[in-house]
């Protein structure tokens, strides 16, 4: 029962969404839209949202691809230091998060204007730190679970610096990047705040154009077009990566089959 | 020596407020033999071995390998592999690729890499499980391909911590006759840490000891049992019998009687502490020509198939371990016959409350014999 509510609390707003979306009209009162069309569509494709969702596909990629790594190894130095070190430095590395974001953007956005950098430049630096923290975090759980012994044994074995990293480090963490970076890439993909002030409004991402649509009135099924198409993506990545998570977690049967050599001698 | 594994001077210390965790160790394994590294927890020995692996690049001192002098060479090159007491299988690839990952690290193709690792599996008894998820193996399957994987890194010198020591005994034992077959087969240099007195001397031609960061002993095995450096390698090696008394005219006398000492040994006199193999005494009646040492019985305990008498004086224990103790009984006063290559003197530790006076009481010898005791075995 509870899950059943809980489900219907995640999609009753999905649903409600899809049908604005395929709707041309729907007046109040009405249980499903009184007219089915494109009329949502064509508008949203009017108002720019393929170029959006470009803009917004390669900001995402762009904050993901740099907060990452990042985040990476300021986890594993973090795992690295000693204990007092760790909790000032965790603190600060958290401050991002904790900090609301207009008060970091006005800062910033003065800085910058100074400096007289592109606004694109200053979107992607201040979503990667606003990022940073959440994969910081998860490469830190990571890397406390991780053991550097497999690395240790690699090195015996004679593998060299470079290949111990790609061929035994990242595929030991791969499920803690790939979070850390499904993470990365929704602070960017979802980010208002920071685009519109750092970007002047001139940088039409996907969240900027449904806001703006949104502030009208009468254009709910082109409203509904935007925001189902800013969910998609991210969806699509969670059900990849859950797949892929499922598939590396598989034990094969054979566990239950152990061939085991004649026991030799017992121990005296 | 040259050809083997020789580390000089080896010193480790963690903070500059702890004592060091290893203390100018010189360690010689002649190429193709077997050392086992023994010691207590924490003395060191772990350190000892990463030290020669260049896993430890803070640690001073020069390692050899074969006459190459490995300083400043990164752990790829030194040509040693490892294996620890994890089996440490990396999760995402297969036995095989595990076991060609050494192959393929040092620029084999994927496919010569894995015929080639195909012969360690096999080597190992596992050629049935090439394709296996890792994850798949049992604990001692496990640690069959880490002892495969390593040895297929052609290493001149194979480091191996512990590698046993997570395994039940039956498997334990398994593992160590294996790896006496592929010491016969390829004759590898090793150096082996274990805690276990048992394993080292199953599988080792040498012991050396290290005991708080320092070597205490390095000598033949059999040499180690008998000939024990002090009482910490004595009780490091299983032994608990420690006699105080003194040496004088090659007799070693203590509360419990007197006992004729190695040759080796004949020259020591003045206190001294009687190191006695507790496997090696047999029991006999109290005036039995050959009863060295005469004891009053305070119990009598099973272990395994064998029984340990342990006995009292007024000053200090004795304990036998022995085939049979029949119909002796807590009590009873037995004798003790003690080949001279069960005891070893050495001198008396410097603990100042608990010393003994350099002439013993003369021990009591009783009048009467125990009803059974003479079932000597």
């Amino acid at each position: 029962m509870t899950r059943l509510l809980l489900v219907a609390w995640f999609v009753a707003p999905l649903v409600a969404l899809v049908l604005w979306a395929f709707a041309d009209s729907w007046a109040a009162g009405s249980l499903l839209p009184d007219d089915w069309g494109r009329r949502g569509w064509d508008g949203a494709a009017g108002a720019g949202l393929w170029l959006a969702l470009w803009r917004s596909a390669v900001l995402a990629t762009v904050v993901m691809l740099l907060a990452t790594p990042a985040g990476a190894m300021a986890a594993r130095a973090l795992v690295r230091v000693g204990a007092r070190l760790r909790a000032a430095a965790a603190a600060l590395l958290l401050l991002p998060a904790v900090l609301p974001p207009l008060t970091v953007v006005l800062g910033v956005d003065v800085l910058l204007l100074r400096l007289q950098l592109p606004a694109a430049i200053g979107v992607v630096t201040i979503l990667v730190v606003q990022a940073l923290p959440y994969t910081t975090y998860v490469m830190y759980t990571t890397y406390l679970a991780h053991d550097v012994a497999y690395e240790e044994e690699a090195r015996t074995l004679g593998a060299s610096p470079a290949r111990t990293l790609v061929r035994v480090h990242l595929p030991l963490v791969a499920p803690g990047l790939a979070a850390a970076a499904f993470l990365a890439l929704l602070v960017a993909w979802s980010d208002y705040v920071v685009t519109v002030v750092m970007g002047g409004g001139l940088l039409l991402t996907l969240p900027v154009l449904v806001a703006s649509n949104a502030a009208g009135t009468g254009n709910e099924p082109v409203v509904a077009v935007l925001s189902l198409v800013a969910a998609v993506p991210p969806l699509a990545l969670l059900v990849v990566l859950g797949l892929l998570g499922r598939r590396s977690r598989r034990q094969p049967v054979a566990a239950a089959i152990r061939p085991r050599p004649p026991v030799a001698a017992v121990r005296p | 020596m040259t050809s083997g594994l020789s580390l000089r001077g080896i010193t480790r210390r963690f903070a500059a407020d702890q004592p060091a965790a290893l203390t100018d160790v010189d360690l010689d394994v002649a190429a193709g033999s077997c050392t086992a590294l023994l010691g207590p927890s924490g003395s060191g020995k772990t350190t000892l071995l990463r030290a020669a692996a260049g896993l430890e690049p803070a640690a001073a001192g020069s390692v050899q390998l074969a006459g190459r002098d490995l300083a400043r060479v990164p752990p790829e090159r030194r040509g040693m592999a490892m294996v620890f007491q994890r089996p440490l299988l990396f999760p995402h690839l297969t036995v095989r690729d595990n076991v060609a990952f050494p192959g393929r690290a040092a620029g084999l193709t994927r496919q010569h890499a894995r015929e080639e690792a195909a012969r360690f599996l096999d080597l190992v008894g596992l050629s049935g499980l090439a394709g296996r998820d890792v994850r798949a193996l049992s604990g001692g399957q496990q640690q069959r391909v880490a002892l495969a994987r390593a040895l297929a890194a052609h290493p001149q010198a194979l480091l191996l911590d512990e590698p046993f020591a997570a395994l039940d005994p039956a498997l334990r034992q398994e593992m160590l006759d294996l790896l006496l077959e592929l010491r016969a087969v390829l004759e590898p240099t090793v150096l082996m840490v274990t805690h276990d007195h048992e394993e080292a001397s199953a599988v080792a031609d040498e012991i050396a000891v290290l005991i708080d960061g320092r070597l205490v002993q390095h000598d033949a095995v059999d040499t180690v049992y008998r000939q024990p450096a002090g009482v910490e390698v004595h009780r490091l090696l299983g032994g608990v019998n420690e006699l105080p008394g003194a040496v004088r005219d090659g007799m070693h006398e203590s509360a419990f009687g007197r006992v004729p000492l190695p040759d080796a040994a004949r020259r020591a006199a003045g206190p001294s502490l009687l190191l006695v193999r507790h496997e090696q005494l047999r029991l006999t009646v109290p005036d039995h020509p050959t009863a060295h040492l005469v004891a009053t019985v305070e119990t009598v305990r099973q272990r395994g198939g064998r029984q340990v008498v342990s006995m009292a004086s007024e000053r200090s224990r004795l304990v036998a371990e022995v085939a049979t103790a029949d119909g002796v009984r807590p009590g009873d006063v037995v004798g003790l016959a003690v080949p001279t290559e069960a005891v070893w003197p050495v001198p008396m530790p410097r603990s100042g409350s608990d010393s003994w006076p350099a002439t013993p009481p003369p021990g009591q010898r009783p009048d009467r014999l125990p009803d059974q005791a003479d079932a000597s075995s």
